[in-house]
């Protein structure tokens, strides 16, 4: 069953997002992942592999590119999937993509992860170093041609690089990130804006 | 006129339906070159391809889950879930030595989220030891153990901020890695950087410990004092200091008193009358001086005596740099809560004694940070939501018995009524002599028929013994007595009582044990949001009637009740309402006298 699911992973490149997880009047998309998810509410295995191939995949993505860091994205998304799991039976659809609803999750185990690192006091090892001679604006650049995107939104706030993973990687439509921030839509394309200005202005710095 | 981002998403939201990029610019000439860069820019990071997942890892997740959905159709307990993240070697060796005796298979992996109330906190622990076996090396070792004894702070904050009352064993196990690592760290001096974090981490736990007095299971009492005794002695063993706490001297608790410091006999000092030992074993107090003002914190013995921990001298010129709120919260954010209309923000460092809801009535210890409010500990506040306040009593009179602080708790007997002292009670005697006569304000809550002191400040001598002076929410009236914050107050016959919830403040005086009104100074009803109450340093009295306590601003209407003199530097216990705007308006502010 598993390795049936596994077999739809493969990625492909994306465009700027055509909203496809939009809010709304509900798409043929979103029915059907309705439906699929109202199978896996009654813990039908094969509705639940599937959810667990699309998700985890989609969640150690989000994760890696706020972490930084192999593994502990790879622990974070077995986490948001036990909770997924966990919570299910509590899902119901009233408009907002099943997809927000487990981003949700996996936003709220991203903060809980950074308190309790904070509560460690531990030193996050993929900041970059103050004694390092490397400007910001080409190791951002330097990250965005070697596609190593999360390294360029280290220089974001929280909020920003939320926006720009949701965004433009998971492809989110603005109401569904606002429900996934507990933001309202305005913020999100005020923060959108703020995000790719600043990205921009770090990158060209340089060049000024 | 449209703002950039607005125009910017329009494009974006176009372009992900097919317009080409130039179409979109077209219709913002003025805004093209910034809108292409930044379009070409989203462009490129949504051509960025995924990170895909390892399949070793992501075939291990599947397992779990799929255990977990079949745990959950035969109706079992779920597993817990678990962040192994910095504990995978030790997850790995708690998993061979499990493998090898063939134990509890599973037991060890389900425990590493487990607080110290749960049955698989034992095997945590346990796993926790078996990572410091396979340490071999010495510095590694002490670098381990100190960090276990962190997450023991964790467990600590995690628990109160579920409400729940401290069990020994978390005690135990913090003072037993911390004892290990600074005996490991005496034989290796040469590790300065772990003998700092050493020295330092011990200080916060000390620190946090210290105020949890009354959130220790009363059988772990024996496991506070020890852990209070190895975390103070871990600080002066790495400083190089000589002697050491014993737990017999934190046996009967601590003691928070402020006064000004006077010499009594070799190494015995008295602040406001009580006697406090001050050694080399008191943290910060090497160079104190006659007369100076200090914060003391110190361990009451089993004997009764106090020791002095540590002692901070605070200057007598500058404003405290701590204010406390209480009130109900209006909204919580990831780093701040707003309560009263002040916006506090919260760190990892705060100690959370409950957890946040709004609506729920809430004190707030308040450290003013460089100009920002920052919360150090949030505590249920002394009413239900809604009613806030409702049954916190501000009393004062004259002390009428002999008071003895060798206790953890005492009866004070102040102005008739009785109030019971308990270790979490702030002692402040910077005006005065705890002695029998002296004036003193009493900040108490009702629990359960008792009066339990929060706070007491003494004031001065009392001029009149007789005189006394009461704040609180009337809780009930009949013809010939009013009942406030809890206590019976015998009321002019002609006196109109205000609606149940109303401050009522007066002056009056004492009969026997009855306080008998003469001078109703406020009568006033907060409306559905309750009271807010402000007590700190007044750091402004703006001319527009805005006061600053600390840096909470509050609105003084020309109606509001003062009693005092206002004075900057002044200590200022201000009872408030907001009205609809959410504006806080002073009703009645009882200024202290500056010491």
């Amino acid at each position: 069953m598993y390795v049936q699911a596994l077999s739809g992973l493969a990625g492909k490149p994306r465009d700027l997002p055509a909203s496809k997880e939009e809010a709304g009047p509900p798409n043929d998309h979103i029915l059907q992942e309705w439906q699929l998810v109202q199978r896996a509410q009654s813990l039908e295995e094969s509705a639940l592999a599937s959810l667990y191939t699309t998700y985890y995949p989609r969640v150690y993505n989000y994760a890696f590119l706020h972490l930084g860091d192999v593994q502990a994205a790879e622990d974070l998304a077995s986490e948001v999937m036990l909770k997924l799991l966990e919570s299910i039976r509590k899902y119901q659809f009233r408009g907002m993509p099943f997809s927000a609803w487990v981003f949700r999750i996996a936003r709220n185990k991203l903060i809980d992860l950074h308190r309790r690192r904070r509560r460690r006091g531990e030193v996050d090892l993929t900041e970059p170093l103050a004694s390092m001679q490397i400007s910001p604006q080409v190791l951002a650049e330097r990250a965005l041609d070697r596609g190593q995107i999360h390294l360029a939104l280290k220089y974001l706030t929280d909020e920003q690089r939320q926006v720009i993973v949701l965004k433009f990687i998971e492809g989110f439509d603005n109401g569904s990130i606002a429900r996934i921030l507990g933001r309202s839509e305005g913020a999100v394309k005020s923060l959108q804006h703020r995000a790719l200005h600043s990205l921009r202005r770090i990158m060209t710095a340089e060049a000024h | 006129m449209r703002s950039f981002g607005s125009i910017l998403d329009e494009c974006l939201e176009a372009i992900g339906r097919g317009e080409v990029l130039e179409s979109c610019l077209a219709r913002y000439p003025r805004q093209a070159d910034e809108l292409r860069a930044q379009i070409r820019l989203a462009q490129r990071i949504a051509a960025t391809p995924h990170h895909p997942p390892r399949p070793v890892a992501q075939a291990a997740g599947w397992h779990q889950f799929q255990a977990q959905a079949q745990d959950m159709r035969l109706g079992r307990k779920r597993h817990v879930s678990l962040n192994i993240g910095w504990l995978r070697p030790l997850t790995i060796a708690a998993a061979l030595v499990i493998a090898v005796i063939g134990a509890a298979g599973g037991s060890v992996y389900a425990s590493q989220d487990a607080l110290p109330d749960s049955p698989l906190y034992r095997v945590k622990l346990t796993s926790e030891d078996v990572r410091v076996w396979f340490t071999f090396d010495d510095s590694r070792k002490a670098e381990l153990l100190l960090d276990q004894s962190n997450e023991r702070t964790g467990e600590i904050m995690e628990m109160l901020s579920r409400g729940k009352a401290l069990p020994g064993n978390v005690l135990s196990a913090m003072r037993d890695r911390n004892a290990r690592a600074v005996r490991i760290l005496e034989d290796h001096p040469d590790q300065l950087d772990l003998v700092t974090r050493a020295r330092e981490q011990s200080a916060e736990q000390e620190d946090l410990l210290l105020v949890l007095w009354s959130d220790v299971d009363e059988s772990a009492q024996g496991d506070y004092a020890e852990a209070v005794a190895t975390l103070h002695n871990a600080q002066l063993r790495t400083a190089g200091i000589p002697g050491s706490v014993k737990p017999d001297d934190v046996a009967a608790g601590v003691m928070n008193i402020s006064g000004s410091a006077q010499p009594a006999a070799e190494g015995v000092w008295l602040l406001g009358g009580v006697e406090v030992r001050l050694d080399m074993r008191t943290l910060g107090g090497a160079a104190l001086q006659s007369g100076q003002p200090v914060h003391v914190i110190a361990a009451r013995g089993a004997n009764g005596r106090l020791l002095a921990l540590s002692v901070t001298t605070t200057d007598g010129e500058q404003p405290e740099q701590k204010y406390v709120v209480s009130g109900t919260v209006d909204e919580i954010g990831d780093n701040e809560v707003v309560i009263a209309g002040q916006r506090i923000a919260l760190t990892d460092k705060t100690l959370l004694k409950l957890k946040l809801e709004r609506g729920k009535n809430v004190e707030i210890r308040v450290n003013d940070v460089g100009g920002e409010a920052v919360a150090a500990s949030v505590e249920r506040g002394s009413g239900e939501s809604e009613e806030a306040a409702a049954t916190l009593l501000a009393f004062e009179g004259a002390i009428e018995n002999d008071v003895s602080t060798q206790n953890a708790t005492s009866d004070w007997v102040v102005g008739g009524q009785e109030f019971t002292v308990t270790p979490d009670t702030e002692i402040d005697v910077r005006d005065g002599t705890i002695k029998k006569g002296a004036l003193a304000r009493v900040e108490a809550v009702a629990d359960d028929g008792e009066a339990i002191a929060k706070r007491i400040i003494v004031l001065a001598e009392a001029d009149d013994e007789s005189a006394v002076h009461l704040e609180g929410v009337l809780e009930k009236s009949d013809d010939e007595s009013w009942t406030v914050g809890g206590l019976e107050v015998a009321v002019p016959a002609e006196a109109e009582p205000p609606e149940v919830g109303s401050l009522v403040t007066l002056d009056g005086h004492r009969e026997d044990r009855r306080v008998v009104a003469e001078k109703l100074l406020t009568t006033h009803h907060p409306g559905r949001r309750g009271f807010a109450l402000i007590r700190g340093p007044l750091y402004q009295i703006g001319d527009s009637g805005v006061w600053q306590v600390g840096l909470a601003t509050v609105e003084v209407p020309a109606e509001a009740t003062i009693r005092g003199e206002p004075a900057v530097g002044g200590r200022a216990f201000i009872w408030a309402s907001r009205d609809d705007e959410g504006t806080l308006r002073a009703v009645f502010i009882n200024v202290l006298r500056t010491h």
